[in-house]
């Protein structure tokens, strides 16, 4: 469902993020993506859904290469989860759900916080899916990290999104939260069948929740296996 | 040598080596601002030849005349003066009315991160501080001479010129707005109408709502001013008072506006407390 071919990415600063990066994922995989700070993921999963243009390789996402085009559709159906959440602070956990689905709302009553009885049912199964029915209506400043990251969640799977990219989304949690979490992202990954790429920094979370790891390093690949035999090469990546 | 006299003479070299690190409290950049600023202060003092002896020793006698002359206040009229306070705070709100909805376009304009291009941005930018350049005072004697006496020229006076004011503080508060949940939306394809409305608005609302009641808060205060050119409200009594020597009916006045302003800046530091 997803092909990164040759992706290479520079920044203006000098920095070559990424340096020729291919792999392939297949639909429904919960791939972890490994690697130090600045290697390069973040930079790829941006990318992927246009945060980063795309200057040199190709991205193929459900047989169509991304282009400026079709962004729009792939943004469509790929959510994305961040490492400090990026919900709006003094807004209600329902409404940062539902600007999920700004992209396919009336510009003009969205404008307004207007949304159809549809829509904002869509929003209250996705808090139920991340067991915050019962924060719906309140102000996501007063949510503890784990409740803000699954509100993000929440938001991301609002339109029922075939791959999920998660940008470290349990950086910012405390050990007990961040497990959580990520038994909600394998169970979305499970139950709805909804390609996960997850950039990660701890290698146990990586090994219990993964199919797949790639390691990634100064913008290259230097692994891409099954997480079982993550141990023998966790070395390539932090030597 | 037993070991407490060890660490004695270690702690006396550590000493020594540390006295490189040490820096005068003061930095030379501090000393040089203090001498500038008492130079400046001197020199304009002698330009202005502003004689601060002579004012505590000689002027005082003037003060206690002209306070021994306003007392007792003169209330004889207080159901007009308390109209005319109300017509200032009506002349404040409208004024105020028209900056925030003047400003909230030209904010979105003039600020760097959201400006749709440079030419505009600086365009909007022009503006704002054309406005903020003339003070209400000088729009209201114009406006006076073109729409004539009345409550209008000082709605419009304060309107522009707060509007000027407003659109700079919602810009600079736009600037400085969190960028990740613009990220997050423009992630889901959000357009920039939305982003906007989603993403910037609720994260400006606190200080929007503080700004306003502040500019509010200014806009009463100078609007008992704007009455002396003729623009309406308390200041026009004020002014009338002080031309007849009313100076018993000037303290009503002046006692009027205190408690009004008292009163009003309660309840906005009231309201911004309660806005999160």
């Amino acid at each position: 469902m997803l092909e990164i071919n040759n992706l290479r990415k520079n920044f203006n600063n000098g920095t070559h993020a990424l340096k020729g990066v291919s792999f392939k994922v297949k639909r429904g995989e919960f791939i972890s993506i490994l690697g130090p700070s600045g290697s390069g993921k973040t930079t790829l999963l941006r990318s992927i859904n246009g945060l980063e243009p795309i200057e040199n390789g190709e991205v193929i996402f459900n047989n169509n290469k991304i282009t400026k085009e079709n962004l729009p559709e792939v943004q469509r159906k790929t959510g994305m989860i961040f490492q400090e959440f990026n919900l709006v602070n003094n807004l209600s956990s329902i409404n940062n759900v539902l600007t999920g689905l700004l992209n396919s709302s009336s510009k003009f009553l969205s404008m307004f916080y207007l949304f159809s009885k549809e829509q904002k049912l869509e929003a209250l199964q996705s808090l139920k899916t991340v067991g915050l029915l019962e924060k719906s209506y309140s102000r996501v400043d007063e949510l503890s990290g784990g409740q803000r990251q699954r509100i993000g969640i929440a938001r991301a799977i609002i339109r029922k999104p075939i791959l999920l990219l998660a940008d470290e989304p349990v950086a910012s949690l405390d050990p007990k939260a961040a497990l959580s979490t990520m038994k909600l992202l394998k169970k979305i990954n499970k139950d709805f069948n909804i390609t996960i790429l997850c950039n990660l920094h701890q290698t146990n979370l990586a090994m219990e929740f993964s199919d797949r790891v790639i390691g990634l390093s100064d913008g290259l690949i230097v692994f891409d296996q099954e997480a079982k035999y993550l141990e023998k090469n966790i070395n390539k990546l932090y030597s | 040598m037993d070991n407490k006299n060890i660490f004695k003479l270690t702690q006396n070299n550590q000493k020594e080596n540390l006295e490189k690190y040490l820096r005068p409290q003061w930095s030379w950049k501090t000393v040089i601002f203090i001498i500038s600023t008492i130079v400046l202060l001197t020199g304009v003092t002698i330009d202005l030849e502003i004689n601060f002896i002579n004012l505590f020793s000689d002027s005082y006698k003037y003060f206690a005349d002209i306070i021994s002359r306003m007392l007792p206040p003169d209330f004889s009229n207080f159901n007009e003066l308390v109209y005319s306070m109300i017509e200032t705070i009506e002349i404040a709100i409208l004024g105020t009315f028209i900056a925030i909805v003047l400003s909230i376009p030209l904010a979105l304009l003039s600020a760097k991160n959201i400006a749709p291009n440079i030419v505009i941005f600086f365009l909007a930018r022009t503006i704002t501080v054309f406005f903020r350049a003339i003070p209400e005072f000088i729009i209201a004697m114009i406006l006076v001479i073109a729409i004539g006496f009345g409550a209008m020229p000082g709605v419009l006076a304060l309107g522009i010129h707060t509007m000027g004011f407003l659109a700079k503080f919602y810009a600079e508060d736009i600037e400085h707005i969190n960028k990740g949940p613009i990220e997050a939306l423009r992630s889901s394809g959000a357009s920039k109408r939305q982003i906007i409305s989603f993403a910037v608005i609720p994260q400006i609302i606190p200080s929007f709502v503080a700004n306003n009641l502040y500019i509010l808060d200014r806009n009463i205060r100078m609007a008992t001013m704007l009455g002396i050119v003729g623009a309406g409200g308390i200041g026009y009594e004020l002014q009338s008072a002080f031309r007849m020597f009313e100076y018993p009916k000037v303290s009503a006045i002046i006692i009027i506006i205190f408690i009004t302003i008292f009163l009003i800046d309660n309840l906005s530091s009231y309201i911004r407390s309660k806005i999160k």
